[in-house]
C-alpha cells in the first residue's frame, strides 16, 4: 500500500513525496483500531472466509446459471457479487447494476401482468390495468421474492458483503435485501451487456419458466403476509 | 456522505425533439348589438373561423357572447394568458390577430441587449490571462 | 410432476424461515377497490368492482378538449379519446374507470427509460445525484411543468357552478379531475394564500416545502397519458414519446453536486482507482503575491497527468476549485462509440455495449 498525501507547495516548485517503503507500514488485523490501516487479507475476505478476486468457485455458480447465451465477462460477475458494503466500497460494486436491473424487472413485470388474455370490461384494447396495484404484481419484482429467488437457486453462495450482524435471520441479517439486489445486479448486467431484447428473454426463461418459478414464490409470499 | 445532491428539474426546450403549441384556448367574445362588434359578427357569418379552427385544431375555441366591446382572450401553457382588443376591427385585422397570437408564446415581450440567449453554457470557453504562455504575457 | 412438488414443498420451508414479524412489509391489497379474482396468478381474471365503465368513445369525442389535447401531443389515431379522459381522472369513487392502472404502467415505462438512458450516458454520476437526475428528469415538480405545458386543464367547478352556466357535461372530461365536490368549495379568497388539505400538511417537508395535490395530480395525468401511449401503440413508440418530450429537456447536472470534503474524495477515488502515483496538487500559474488582487491557478495531478484545474483569489481557493474541477470531469465523463456519437442504449435495435459500467461511490 501506498502512503498518499497532498502536497501543497507554496511556490511554483513541486514537491512530490516519494512512496513510502512497504517494509513501514503496520498492517492491522482483528478488530478496527482508529488510525490503524486494517490488513487487505482480512478485509477483502467475505465473512463466510470467500477470498475476493476472479476465481472459479467463486464466479462458477453464476456462471453456470448464466450459461453460454446470456455470457458476461468475470470482471462484471465479480462486481455483481460484490456489495457497497464490503470493503468499504473501494472494490467495483453492484449498486449502478442492480439499478438497471430493478428498472427492466419492474417494466417486465408490470408488462407481463397486464397482457395476459381478459374478459375484464374495463381493460383497454385488451391489457387488463386491474391487476397493477394489486399486492401480487408489486411483489413480483419486491426485495423478498428475489431474496428467496437467490436462496433457492443458490445464487447467494458467494456474496462480498458485510452485515451488522451475521448471526441474525436471512431477512434481518440484511442478507434477504442484498442477495435480492444481486439479482437484481444479475438481471441488469445481462441488461448492460446484450442489450433490452436479450434482457427480457433472461427474465423470461429464468425468472419466469423456471422450477422456482418467481410467479410461485411471490404468490406464497403475498398469500402468507400480504393478506389483512 | 463523499458527495451530496442538489434537486433542480430538467429545463424545458420546446422545440427540441418535439414541439407543444404554447396556445390551447382562445375565447372570441362578442356583443350581438354594438357596432363595435361589427367585424366579429361578419368573421363570425362567414364560417371562416370553421376553417380556422380545422387548421389549428390543438386549440380551444369557445364563442362568448357577452355586451360591451369585442375581445380575443388567449390561454397559453403555464397559466399565461392574453387579452386583446378588437373593437372596430374588421373581418381581416381580427383575423390576423388571431393568428399571430396563437403562434405567441404567451411571455411578455422583453428588451434583450445582448447577442445571445442561451441556456447552454460558451462552447469556446472564457479567455484566461493566466493561460497564456510566458513570452506573450503582459509586463509591467 | 415430483420436480415441482419437491420445488414447492422446498418454497414453503424457505417461507417459514422468515418470521411473520419481519422488517420487511408485504404489500396489502386495497380493500376498497374490491378486487376480485379467480386465482392469484391468473392477472387477466382481477377485476376492481368499483370501477363499473369507461367512458364511451362517443362521449369523449364530443369533448373539444380532448380533441385538441390529443392533436397537440401529436399523439397517433389509434390513441382513443377515452383512454386520453381516463388518463384525466384521478377520481376513485364515482364508477368510472380512473387513471390508477395508466399511471402506475407510466411510471414504470418512464423509469426504466429514464434511468436507462442516464446509466449508460453518465455512468459514473453518484448514487445520490443519479436519484436526483432521475427526478429531474421525471420528478413531480418536472411532471407538473410539463403538464402544464401542455395546456391540461383543471375541473375546478362544482355541479351547482356547472348546472348554472349551463355546461355540458362532456367538457368535464377533457379535464385533469382530481377533486371532490367538498374540496371544490372550499377555495381561499386571499389571493397568493393556500389553504393546505390534511394530506398536503402531512408532505410539508424539512425545508417548507410541500407537493401540492394538484402538481401530483398533473404528474399522474402526464404519466398515464405515457402509459396509454404503450396500451395503444406499443413500447417504440412510447420510447420515442419519452425521449421527445422527457429526455430532450436539459438537465443542468453541473449544478447538482455539493461536496463537504472534495479533496479526501478525490484521494479515496485515486485509491479506489488504483492509481500508481499519488494525488497532488500543484500551483500553475499566479499573478504575484503582492498584486491588488492576487490569482492562482492549481492544478491537481496525478504523475504527469492533470487531473483538474482551478482558478482562486487564494490558495486555498484554487486548490479546492482544482480538486472539485477534477471530481466533476471524472462524474460527468460520458462514453462515445467508435464513430464519435454517443453509445447506444440497451433498447436500441442494434445494441453494442461500448460504454462503462459504474463501479460505485467512495466512502470516505
Amino acid at each position: 500500500m501506498n502512503v498518499r498525501k497532498i502536497a501543497f507547495s507554496g511556490h511554483n516548485v513541486v514537491r512530490r513525496f516519494t512512496t513510502s517503503p512497504l517494509a513501514q507500514i503496520y498492517l492491522h488485523k482483528g478488530s478496527r483500531i482508529p488510525g490503524l490501516k486494517k490488513d487487505p487479507e482480512e478485509v477483502f475476505t467475505s465473512y463466510k472466509g470467500q477470498k475476493y478476486g476472479i476465481s472459479e468457485e467463486n464466479l462458477g455458480h453464476i456462471k453456470k446459471f448464466l450459461n453460454d447465451k446470456y455470457k458476461i465477462s468475470d470482471d462484471l460477475i465479480l462486481q455483481i457479487l460484490t456489495h457497497k458494503s464490503f470493503g468499504n466500497g473501494i472494490k467495483p460494486y453492484n449498486e449502478k447494476l442492480s439499478a438497471m436491473g430493478s428498472k427492466i424487472l419492474n417494466l417486465f413485470c408490470a408488462k407481463h401482468v397486464i397482457e395476459q388474455p381478459t374478459n375484464n370490461e374495463n381493460a383497454i384494447s385488451g391489457k387488463n390495468f386491474d391487476s397493477l396495484g394489486s399486492p401480487m404484481s408489486k411483489e413480483l419484482s419486491g426485495r423478498m421474492s428475489l431474496g428467496l429467488f437467490a436462496q433457492l437457486n443458490k445464487l447467494n453462495t458467494v456474496m462480498f458483503w458485510k452485515s451488522y450482524n451475521h448471526e441474525l435471520s436471512f431477512e434481518a441479517s440484511g442478507e434477504m435485501k442484498v442477495s435480492a439486489q444481486m439479482v437484481y445486479a444479475l438481471i441488469g448486467a445481462v441488461t448492460f451487456v446484450h442489450g433490452k431484447r436479450v434482457a427480457e428473454e433472461f427474465i423470461r426463461e429464468k425468472l419466469f419458466n423456471s422450477n422456482t418459478s418467481i410467479e410461485d414464490i411471490t404468490s406464497e409470499v403475498v398469500q402468507k403476509y400480504g393478506s389483512n | 456522505m463523499p458527495v451530496k445532491g442538489i434537486a433542480k428539474t430538467a429545463l424545458s426546450r420546446n422545440g427540441v425533439s418535439s414541439y407543444v403549441l404554447p396556445c390551447h384556448r382562445v375565447v372570441l367574445q362578442y356583443c350581438n348589438w354594438g357596432g363595435s362588434s361589427q367585424g366579429i359578427r361578419d368573421l363570425l357569418k362567414s364560417g371562416q373561423l370553421d376553417t380556422i379552427a380545422r387548421q389549428r385544431e390543438s386549440v380551444v375555441f369557445e364563442i362568448a357572447r357577452r355586451s360591451g366591446h369585442p375581445k380575443l382572450s388567449f390561454k397559453f401553457a403555464h397559466d399565461k394568458s392574453k387579452e386583446v382588443n378588437i373593437a372596430n376591427l374588421d373581418k381581416s385585422e381580427i383575423v390576423r390577430k388571431l393568428q399571430d397570437n396563437i403562434q405567441s408564446s404567451g411571455s411578455e415581450l422583453f428588451k434583450w441587449n445582448h447577442k445571445v440567449m442561451s441556456s447552454n453554457e460558451s462552447v469556446r470557453g472564457i479567455w484566461s490571462p493566466l493561460h497564456v504562455s510566458n513570452e506573450n504575457r503582459f509586463k509591467i | 410432476m415430483l420436480q415441482a412438488m419437491k420445488e414447492i414443498r422446498a418454497i414453503g420451508s424457505v417461507c417459514q424461515r422468515i418470521t411473520p414479524a419481519s422488517f420487511y412489509h408485504v404489500s396489502r391489497p386495497d380493500a376498497s377497490l374490491k378486487t376480485t379474482y379467480d386465482s392469484i396468478k391468473d392477472y387477466g381474471s382481477y377485476k376492481n368492482n368499483i370501477f363499473t365503465h369507461r367512458l364511451p368513445e362517443s362521449t369523449a369525442e364530443q369533448s373539444p378538449l380532448l380533441v385538441a389535447l390529443h392533436s397537440r401531443l401529436s399523439l397517433p389515431k389509434s390513441y382513443s379519446l377515452s383512454t386520453l379522459s381516463q388518463a384525466l381522472n384521478l377520481i376513485k369513487f364515482e364508477g368510472l374507470a380512473n387513471n390508477f392502472g395508466l399511471n402506475t404502467l407510466g411510471k414504470t415505462l418512464l423509469s426504466y427509460y429514464v434511468s436507462e438512458n442516464l446509466l449508460i450516458r453518465y455512468p459514473r454520476l453518484p448514487m445520490p445525484v443519479h436519484n436526483l437526475a432521475i427526478d429531474a428528469y421525471m420528478g413531480v415538480n418536472t411532471l407538473y411543468d410539463i403538464g402544464k405545458s401542455w395546456g391540461i386543464e383543471v375541473d375546478t367547478t362544482t355541479k351547482l357552478e356547472k348546472h348554472l352556466s349551463q355546461e355540458p357535461e362532456f367538457m368535464r372530461y377533457g379535464k385533469l379531475r382530481f377533486l371532490d365536490e367538498s374540496a371544490k368549495k372550499s377555495e381561499s379568497k386571499e389571493p397568493g394564500v393556500f389553504e393546505l388539505t390534511q394530506e398536503e400538511l402531512s408532505s410539508v417537508k424539512n425545508d417548507n416545502t410541500y407537493l401540492s395535490r394538484e402538481a401530483e395530480a398533473y404528474a399522474s395525468a402526464v404519466r398515464s397519458i405515457i402509459g396509454g401511449l404503450y396500451t395503444h401503440e406499443g413500447e417504440e413508440a412510447t420510447k420515442s414519446f419519452i425521449h421527445s418530450h422527457i429526455l430532450s429537456r436539459k438537465l443542468p447536472l453541473d449544478q447538482m453536486f455539493q461536496f463537504s470534503k472534495p479533496t479526501r474524495e478525490l484521494v479515496r477515488l485515486a485509491e479506489k482507482l488504483q492509481f500508481s502515483e499519488p494525488v497532488e496538487i500543484r500551483l500553475i500559474a499566479e499573478t504575484g503575491r503582492l498584486s491588488s488582487h492576487a490569482m492562482y491557478v492549481a492544478g491537481a495531478f496525478c504523475g504527469t497527468d492533470k487531473l483538474g484545474e482551478g482558478i482562486g483569489s487564494s490558495l486555498q481557493e484554487a486548490k479546492t476549485r482544482a480538486v472539485v474541477n477534477a471530481l466533476m470531469s471524472y462524474y460527468l465523463y460520458s462514453p462515445v462509440s467508435q464513430d464519435g456519437s454517443p453509445v447506444k442504449l440497451p433498447s436500441d435495435n442494434d445494441y453494442k455495449f461500448e460504454g462503462i459500467v459504474g463501479g460505485g461511490d467512495v466512502a470516505i
